[in-house]
């Protein structure tokens, strides 16, 4: 298989007050095109900055950063929004959806950002994509009128809007009762059957065991690489 | 309300946390006191000014311009009348003058006054040089800045004499000139010594200036001027006109009135406004700082500590910003009214601040913004430690409901998601929406309205014109005879037909009681053919003349005086006339008389062939109408010059008062009319510019309570120029929605409020039409300044990394 992600040699530190604080070390990761990945770890240990490397929303201090066939660290801001328009779905923790949008709306945006499907068709695979997440029926709804739950599938059904490779998610089921977290997470397996590629961070050790592969992170270091489904540690 | 060390810390780091939201409402609640500051202290300036002006002038409160020169004796019958305090007299009378390196004479006023340093009424100020002394003369202030005159210039006069050269040496400020820019004649003072080289007669007067005995009373002066008038019609002397003035109240109060209206509003809609941005600020700084309430909560702090220290925030924001907008409208105001005032002829010596505005600057500046907070900050203070610490997510709380959600529906089905988004943010803060849609739409109302009031001066101006037939009107200083004048005329082309007027001084009673007149310089009869092919006034009740009423004593008088004393048509009007006794007049007609209560003489018509039998002047007449074919105003002016230069030469002298060129006096009216709707407007804009930084402020405040979203935007493919379009759109909604909603409020309130500001700061009659031009160019405008007002916040927005974005 086609490898998707490429980290080589990451350095990342941030700057509080005159104290340099390192966050990542030297981390080198390959991730294939169809894997599941979850990144474990303790709070304050460098999981979200990971994850902020590989959709660009922040850059390394040392290092290279190819997502896609992308470097993502050469990249300029402006270049970097619209590469993850294309390539990247993210899902955050706390769903972020835009309150004065319905879920259909919310889920065209990005569409209407990256404009690579015609107008028509947009609408088209919105509402395919509320099928796919069960929110056909809650279409015209604003997110606050909706359930935690159903505001994440809205969430991940966006992340899916213009068909990325690669869907990342922050914690997605860090704020979500276990049953719905339960079929958030079959929602993610079922989109890895599809051949997506899935990295998600979470403190739920019960759904990381559940990935095709868990990577543990501690002290800024990868501290633990396993493929779970073939039972291999590489660490 | 500052606490512990620790707090006072927490204060002072948050406004400096956040260096651009923190000058973000500094410069807001600045920017709204000092509108406040610099509009109130305007009004407060102005009125003042003009009001000790007009009391330093000693005014009359009665001026009686005379028709012919009086023998000072007279003036002292008029002395002796019950309830005169005393008398002042002066002569103004017309001439041909050139200024230095003029081609062409041109027409101006002299005036004469006896003695200049006994002056006892209108008192005429020397600014500079020496009163006219011997062949010395001097020339009025605005007349000296306009025409660029001053001491040591020789100015050529056409006297008696021939050609004169008289040297300025003084210039002198006039209480009651008309502004040369306005169409008034230049004016200049002489000596005693001047006046027989002029023609005045010695020991004559021209105009009489009246003061009554206290108390002043409106009344009591009106029936004191109706004895003086009677007093010198038997003395055979006519008035031409008659202006009564309060001691206390400036004459162009009036005009002032509209315009501190506007700015009244103007300055209440800043308040308001600044206190919705600073009410969004607070509700910012509260979003962002919800975890920080939840933790100071559940370290033991009370509702009232967190309320206490965000209020202080406020209050230092306030006391900043009131220290920063204070001087600024001090300076506002100050050089603003310097300027108007300067309009009306008067100067503020030395730098002048009105305390009135400064003390409700100080309470509207810390009260307003503290008010405003009051909510948010409670609101805050209020939150649980659950709800505080905890996190939803964008807008969680977010449901909207009836208008808005059709609304929402209708975008999503119609625009583009972008456009949906922009809309369904625009809806989202409804307060907000609310308070900085009134100031747009209150601007465009008000310019829509002024737009209609200038588009109605126009068509009433035209169709006075259509009324008036004739192309000039000569008035005579003294009546002549109708064969020479015809002999005149008929030489100089294009002339078609001439008509005689006659003009009588008159006194008309109902019921034995003098009658009020809406016109301010008193009443004159107005005697023409009637078959008259000149003129036509706009007849309102009851009818025009006709020849059925040739000899019959009828009259057609002014709609709004009829109002005032209650007269009716084909109600009996006792009317004196000179030295006649007084005669039964039956009311045929009422007509409307575009010039309103202004400072005019009201016109009474009547036949011509009635008066004439009677009179004494039969077959000399006051004024002739000549109807010619002219097209613009160089063949008028052509025109005119060639009558002029005509009647001069048969020693006829025409009185620069009652002669009128119909398209220069549509000019002149115009350019009168001009400064006043110019300022109106100018004031429409500068709230439509208030609007648009009330609109940029919250725009701006809306970037930062976004700022999470907007790193969402960007964390799920929006460029740059997508956020930056998103903000522009906002602003766009905000003005196209203020532009529809402006629209019909306009049209409900355009007529009545332009009718309004017609009567009150114009002084006419209007025949109101809509300005449905003003409409489109309103939406252009408010389309411009919304974009101009959401563009810095749009570049701001679109410059904001995603990262920091979803930090936030």
């Amino acid at each position: 298989m086609q490898n998707i992600i490429q980290l080589t040699h990451i350095h990342k530190s941030y700057t509080l007050g005159q104290l340099k604080q390192p966050v990542l070390h030297d981390i080198s990761l390959t991730i294939t095109a169809g894997e599941f990945v979850a990144i474990v770890g303790p709070s304050g240990n460098g999981k979200s900055t990971l994850l902020n490397l590989l959709t660009g929303i922040d850059r390394p201090c040392r290092g290279e950063v190819v997502v896609n066939g992308s470097a993502l660290h050469r990249l300029r801001e402006e270049q970097l929004s619209i590469w993850r328009g294309t390539n990247v779905g993210i899902v955050f923790q706390f769903f972020q959806l835009l309150p004065s949008l319905n879920l259909l709306q919310n889920i065209l945006l990005p569409m209407d950002f990256v404009g690579k499907l015609p107008k028509r068709e947009r609408l088209e695979r919105a509402r395919y994509l509320l099928n796919l997440v069960g929110l056909d029926e809650q279409a015209k709804q604003l997110p606050g009128q909706v359930s935690g739950g159903q505001q994440q599938r809205a969430a991940i059904a966006r992340a899916l809007a213009n068909d990325p490779a690669l869907i990342v998610a922050d914690e997605p089921t860090g704020n979500l009762d276990s049953a719905t977290a339960d079929s958030v997470f079959e929602l993610f397996s079922a989109l890895q059957r599809q051949g997506k590629t899935l990295v998600m961070v979470t403190h739920n050790e019960d759904l990381a065991q559940s990935a095709s592969r868990r990577i543990a992170i501690h002290d800024g270091r990868i501290h633990d690489d396993q493929y779970l489904s073939k039972q291999q540690s590489t660490a | 309300m500052i606490f512990n060390a620790n707090l006072r810390q927490k204060v002072s780091a948050d406004l400096l946390a956040h260096k651009s939201r923190t000058l973000l409402a500094i410069s807001s609640i600045a920017t709204g006191l000092f509108v406040i500051g610099t509009l109130l202290g305007m009004m407060d300036l102005q009125l003042g000014g003009m009001d000790n002006a007009h009391r330093q002038s000693q005014p009359s409160h009665i001026s009686l311009m005379l028709k012919q020169d009086a023998d000072i004796a007279v003036a002292e019958t008029v002395r002796n009348i019950d309830g005169v305090a005393n008398i002042d007299t002066l002569t103004q009378i017309t001439a041909q003058f050139k200024t230095p390196g003029a081609t062409q004479s041109q027409t101006g006023t002299v005036l004469f006054r006896t003695d200049y340093q006994d002056q006892k009424y209108d008192r005429m100020t020397l600014l500079s040089g020496s009163f006219p002394r011997g062949k010395s003369i001097a020339v009025e202030r605005l007349s000296a800045r306009f025409a660029g005159l001053n001491s040591g210039d020789n100015i050529e006069f056409i006297t008696a004499n021939g050609a004169e050269k008289l040297a300025i040496n003084g210039i002198i400020r006039h209480p009651f000139v008309k502004p040369p820019a306005f169409g008034g004649p230049l004016h200049f003072f002489i000596a005693p010594e001047l006046a027989p080289v002029f023609g005045i007669p010695a020991h004559t007067f021209r105009q009489l200036l009246v003061q009554i005995k206290p108390p002043y009373s409106e009344e009591k002066t009106r029936h004191i001027a109706g004895e003086i008038r009677a007093k010198l019609a038997a003395s055979g002397i006519a008035v031409n006109a008659t202006l009564l003035q309060n001691p206390d109240r400036h004459w162009g109060r009036a005009i002032f009135s509209g315009i501190h209206l506007v700015l009244t509003v103007m300055a209440w809609a800043s308040l308001a406004l600044s206190s919705v941005l600073i009410l969004n600020t607070v509700a910012a700084l509260i979003t962002q700082q919800t975890d920080q309430i939840g933790i100071m909560k559940s370290l033991g702090a009370r509702r009232r500590t967190i309320a206490n220290l965000y209020l202080s925030e406020v209050f230092i924001l306030s006391l900043i910003a009131l220290l920063i907008a204070v001087p600024l409208s001090w300076a506002g105001a100050f050089y603003s009214s310097r300027w108007i005032l300067d309009v009306f002829n008067i100067g503020l010596n030395g730098f002048v601040y009105s305390s009135q505005a400064l003390y409700l600057m100080i309470a509207g500046g810390l009260l307003a913004p503290l008010l405003a907070a009051l909510w948010p900050v409670w609101k805050g203070a209020s939150m649980s430690v659950r709800q505080a610490i905890a996190s939803y997510g964008l807008g969680a709380d977010f449901v909207s409901r009836g208008f808005d959600r059709w609304l929402e529906r209708a975008a999503a089905a119609l625009l583009p998601t972008l456009y949906a988004v922009a809309l369904g943010n625009l809806l989202r803060r409804k307060a907000r929406l609310l308070w900085t849609q009134s100031v747009l739409i209150i601007a465009g109302v008000l310019f829509i309205v002024i737009m209609s009031l200038i588009a109605s001066v126009n068509l009433t101006l035209d169709n006075e014109l259509a009324r008036s037939r004739y192309a000039v009107r000569v008035g005579f200083t003294q009546d002549q005879p109708a064969e020479i004048v015809k002999d005149i005329v008929r030489n100089i082309p294009p002339t078609a037909a001439v008509e005689f007027w006659n003009r009588l001084p008159a006194e008309l009673f109902l019921h034995d009681k003098l009658i009020r007149q809406s016109g301010s310089l008193g009443v004159q009869m107005i005697a023409l053919p009637t078959d008259t092919s000149m003129y036509r006034p706009l007849i309102v009740a009851g009818r025009w003349l006709d020849p059925a009423d040739d000899r019959q004593n009828r009259l057609v008088i002014n709609a709004e005086t009829a109002e005032l004393n209650g007269i009716h048509v084909g109600d009996t009007l006792s009317a004196k006339l000179m030295q006649q006794p007084a005669h039964e007049w039956q009311v045929i007609g009422l007509y409307r008389w575009f010039a309103g209560s202004g400072y005019a003489v009201e016109p009474v018509y009547a036949p011509l062939s009635t008066i004439q039998p009677g009179n004494l002047n039969e077959r000399r007449h006051s004024f002739a109408l000549l109807s010619a074919d002219i097209h613009s105003l160089a063949e008028e002016k052509t025109y005119v010059e060639a009558l002029k230069t005509a009647f001069q030469q048969q020693h006829i002298k025409l009185d620069f008062y009652t002669t009128l060129a119909k398209l220069e006096q549509r000019q002149f009216a115009e350019n009168q009319f001009r400064p006043i709707t110019g300022m109106l407007l100018g004031l429409a804009v500068m709230i439509a510019v208030v609007g648009a930084i009330g609109l940029s402020g919250t725009l701006a405040i809306g970037v930062l309570q976004r700022t999470r979203e907007i790193g969402v935007l960007r964390a799920i493919g929006a460029s740059s120029s997508a956020i930056f379009k998103l903000f522009i759109l906002e602003g766009l909604f905000h003005g196209l929605l203020a532009w529809l909603i402006s629209i019909p409020a306009a049209f409900l309130v355009a007529e009545p409020l332009a009718k309004k500001l017609g009567t009150t700061m114009l002084g006419i009659h209007l025949d109101f039409v809509f300005s449905l031009l003003s409409a489109g160019s309103w939406l252009g405008f408010v389309l411009m300044l919304a974009v101009l007002a959401a563009y810095l916040p749009a570049r701001n927005a679109s410059r904001i990394a995603v990262r920091a974005g979803l930090s936030y």
